[in-house]
């Protein structure tokens, strides 16, 4: 059991990385990604932000939302699940919010450093995402926060490993037209293509 | 070429001779008079008397029928784009344009069709070298990227069965990895044979041996970091001891990893540029290609995933080099603190 969430989370950092493999959240990959430590902050802030949101999404999908989900309370033939959408993004702003208190109150300097991108987590495809897998692949509860973390963390060693690229290509001579957005989307690209080569790990 | 680009073609040229030879020796008797592989066909047309020449003679000349066609295409790719990128951008022409092509054509089967040699290489070069301004700025050896981008975009071409021309034999990593080590000694194959070169395997990386002799040559010239190379073997046996099915020296003979160790993973653009962060990163390597070995035994060669991300990580370890051991600050840095 133990084993299969240890697997569900390294295929959720590895494997299926939101950022590197479905391409979730590269608005804020790109944006935030200038320096390493800015990068760390928010790779964190993202990993306890899935933590959190997508077991409680899952508390949520599993005993109100899906077809039959309210039998408990004695409400049969009911299916709530066109509502997770609307849910989900509650939940996760939510999170967000005490997330942003949390880090006003002891990290102000970072809070600073995120700036509006921290807010803005709240529409973060790569978190909605995580939520919506989580429907998708069927997880129970503990799945959940194994692949809430994985997800979480995989985006985050995406962005740290793209923020300490980008550092050093800073001094590269880079052709005018590429500069800035246009090489970080191919170092974007050789990423994805490093990762790739975890797709056909079994286990 | 400058002094050190020039040491590594040196360093590599024994590997690419012994790949060509036990290419030759390998090849299938009947498919000497197989008009379909072309480059046999050509030998043919041109009258080669082949038969007259010594064994081994013979075996190096139809090697390099395989070796000579890839090798000029990719070379010939490489210095257009080198003289586009140059002229363009108002440049010299980049100083490793050779070798990276020189390297590229080792590591691609000889079974391969020089039009996908020639796209897999456009993609090293351009994406992997010159939109970064050329080398001594890159993240990832374009060689390297080369090769990864044509195992993703197109692995039948580098399937396990495309090693041998006109065969479909499975390359001794594949038959190894597949059968077991015992039953591999017990069909003839044995871990000396596999270490001096008599492998199925990528064009210029079958002699691990060859390619270790050109480690040592280099780390000697003071060009490669013997950290790299001791950190790969040292993880390799550790891990392999650890985790792997296979004995940790049978990794070391298989496939293409002596071969990428020696020449791409001791690249210095790539490098770490601490001695720590150089055995890390040498480590790294080591234990990647064991647990991608063991993990993902279809994929037929580790090795280039393995140092794709191994060489992702450089400017990550260095960060943390940096923030472990800070190095001294500019003057009015610390006058500012």
């Amino acid at each position: 059991m133990t084993g299969d969430l240890v697997i569900i989370a390294f295929r959720a950092i590895f494997i299926e990385n939101l950022a590197l493999n479905f391409l979730l959240g590269v608005c804020t990959y790109i944006a935030v990604s200038q320096r390493v430590a800015t990068a760390l902050g928010l790779g964190m802030a993202v990993t306890v932000v899935q933590t959190i949101t997508v077991p409680v999404n899952n508390l949520i999908y599993r005993n109100l939302l899906e077809p039959e989900a309210l039998r408990w309370a004695g409400v049969v033939g009911l299916d709530l699940s066109f509502l997770r959408f609307i849910t989900f993004i509650g939940v996760i702003a939510a999170g967000v919010q005490i997330l942003e208190l949390t880090l006003d109150r002891y990290f102000p300097r970072l809070q600073h450093s995120l700036g509006v991108y921290l807010p803005l987590l709240t529409v973060n495809c790569a978190i909605l995402g995580g939520s919506l897998f989580m429907v998708q692949r069927d997880y129970s509860f503990s799945e959940s926060v194994a692949y809430g973390f994985g997800s979480g963390a995989g985006w985050a060693l995406a962005i740290v490993l793209f923020a300490t690229i980008r550092e050093r290509i800073d001094e590269s001579e880079v052709p005018e037209g590429l500069r800035g957005l246009g090489l970080a989307f191919v170092v974007t690209g050789i990423l994805a293509l490093g990762f790739a080569g975890l797709r056909g790990l079994e286990f | 070429m400058k002094d050190p680009l020039r040491q590594y073609f040196v360093a590599s040229l024994p590997a690419a001779l012994a790949g060509a030879w036990i290419l030759g020796d390998r090849l299938p008797p009947e498919s000497a008079e197989t008009a379909a592989i072309w480059q046999l066909a050509l030998l043919d047309r041109l009258q080669i008397p082949l038969g007259t020449l010594p064994n081994s003679l013979a075996n190096l000349a139809l090697g390099a029928s395989f070796l000579i066609p890839l090798l000029l295409t990719v070379v010939l790719v490489s210095r257009i784009w080198a003289g586009i990128f140059a002229r363009v951008r108002n440049r010299p022409l980049d100083p490793a344009w050779f070798l990276s092509a020189w390297l590229y054509s080792l590591l691609i089967p000889a079974t391969l069709p020089l039009h996908y040699a020639a796209i897999g290489y456009s993609f090293g070069a351009i994406f992997g070298c010159y939109v970064f301004g050329g080398t001594g700025r890159y993240i990832v050896n374009p060689a390297l990227l080369g090769v990864a981008f044509l195992s993703i975009s197109y692995p039948d071409l580098l399937a396990h069965d495309r090693y041998l021309p006109g065969s479909d034999a499975l390359s001794s990593w594949a038959f190894v990895a597949t059968e077991g080590v015992e039953t591999a000694v017990s069909t003839g194959v044995s871990w000396v044979a596999l270490f001096f070169g008599s492998e199925t395997g990528v064009l210029g990386t079958t002699s691990a041996l060859a390619s270790l002799l050109g480690a040592v040559y280099l780390i000697a010239r003071k060009i490669a970091s013997i950290g790299i190379v001791a950190g790969a073997l040292v993880a390799i046996l550790i891990t392999g001891e650890l985790i792997s099915e296979i004995p940790w020296q049978w990794h070391l003979a298989l496939g293409n990893f002596a071969f990428i160790l020696a020449f791409i993973a001791t690249d210095p653009t790539t490098r770490p540029t601490t001695t720590g962060g150089c055995w890390a990163y040498g480590a790294l390597f080591g234990v990647l290609i064991i647990v991608l070995r063991m993990a993902d035994p279809n994929n037929p060669e580790a090795s280039v995933p393995a140092l794709m991300l191994a060489s992702l990580c450089v400017p990550l370890i260095d960060y943390i080099a940096d923030a472990a051991a800070p190095r001294s600050k500019a003057p009015e840095a610390i006058g500012r603190d």
